[in-house]
């Protein structure tokens, strides 16, 4: 009965390792979000992304001080 | 009237550079996220741009009950869908300029630029092969800040739900990327 137990033991130690196995994705890298995680930390947006928001919140920002002036010129 | 607008203006001169400092922070996690979503620098580059864009003019409606990082991981993954799901994507396929993933990749070593540029094309194709559900759950996941309670609200599901599909998730990506090598 022991032996039994004990061997199941193993089947289920077996199981989980072979889960293991079957997730690790490359050498030196456990799961898939280790090697994107890598990947992502050696990824950098292009600078010119941060230069063409700041010239669209300026478009923005400029838009919204004449529509404030056109509705105060409009009350006044 | 001139006296009256000037606090707006300034105020907003201050709301511009409290969001240069979130888009320093969570910049490079959206344009990954774009990035593999859509498998093409371009248009990631395009994304991460326009999902700043609306984060700004929305700026007032964010409350503060969810990280800052997942409110824009919310905006980028409906920006993403809505990019893929149009017609243009679906029927064109535009030629890929090698040079945006070597910038995409920024690097100064060329070896190093040649490995990470590598290892991008064998990620890449690996999520390619996934579910959809698979591949945004994988790339959330890696991301630390995130919790998988806050995975699960992105993905609208359980967190449990989360830790079930992310075993299968993890199992299907190691057999597709070792089909890569």
């Amino acid at each position: 009965m022991k032996e039994e137990r004990k061997l199941k033991t193993n089947e289920v130690g077996q199981e989980a390792e072979e889960t293991r196995n079957s997730e690790k994705t490359a050498p030196g890298f456990q799961h898939a979000e280790e090697v994107l995680r890598f990947d992502a930390a050696n990824t950098l947006p292009p600078p010119e992304i941060e230069r063409r928001l700041q010239e669209s919140m300026k478009k923005e920002l400029s838009t919204e001080t004449s529509w404030w002036k056109r509705l105060f010129s409009k009350g006044g | 009237m001139e006296q009256g607008s000037e606090p707006v203006v300034l105020s907003k001169v201050w709301e511009t550079s409290e969001f240069s400092t979130i888009y320093r922070e969570h910049s490079q996690a959206v344009f990954y996220v774009a990035l593999r979503m859509l498998n093409n620098p371009s248009q990631a580059e395009d994304a991460t741009h326009d999902v700043f864009l609306k984060a700004f003019r929305k700026l007032d409606t964010f409350r503060g009950d969810s990280q800052m990082r997942t409110w824009l991981y919310r905006i980028t993954i409906n920006h993403c869908q809505n990019m893929a799901q149009t017609w243009y994507q679906r029927n064109i396929l535009t030629a890929v300029d090698e040079t945006v993933w070597e910038r995409a990749a920024d690097h100064q070593n060329p070896l190093q630029i040649l490995e990470v540029k590598e290892l991008g094309e064998r990620i890449q194709k690996s999520l390619e092969s996934l579910p959809e559900e698979y591949r945004l759950l994988l790339l959330l996941v890696a991301d630390e800040k995130l919790s998988y309670d806050e995975v699960a609200q992105l993905t609208e599901q359980t967190a449990d739900a989360v830790r079930g599909k992310l075993h299968r998730a993890r199992k299907a990506f190691a057999h597709h990327f070792s089909k890569t090598a």
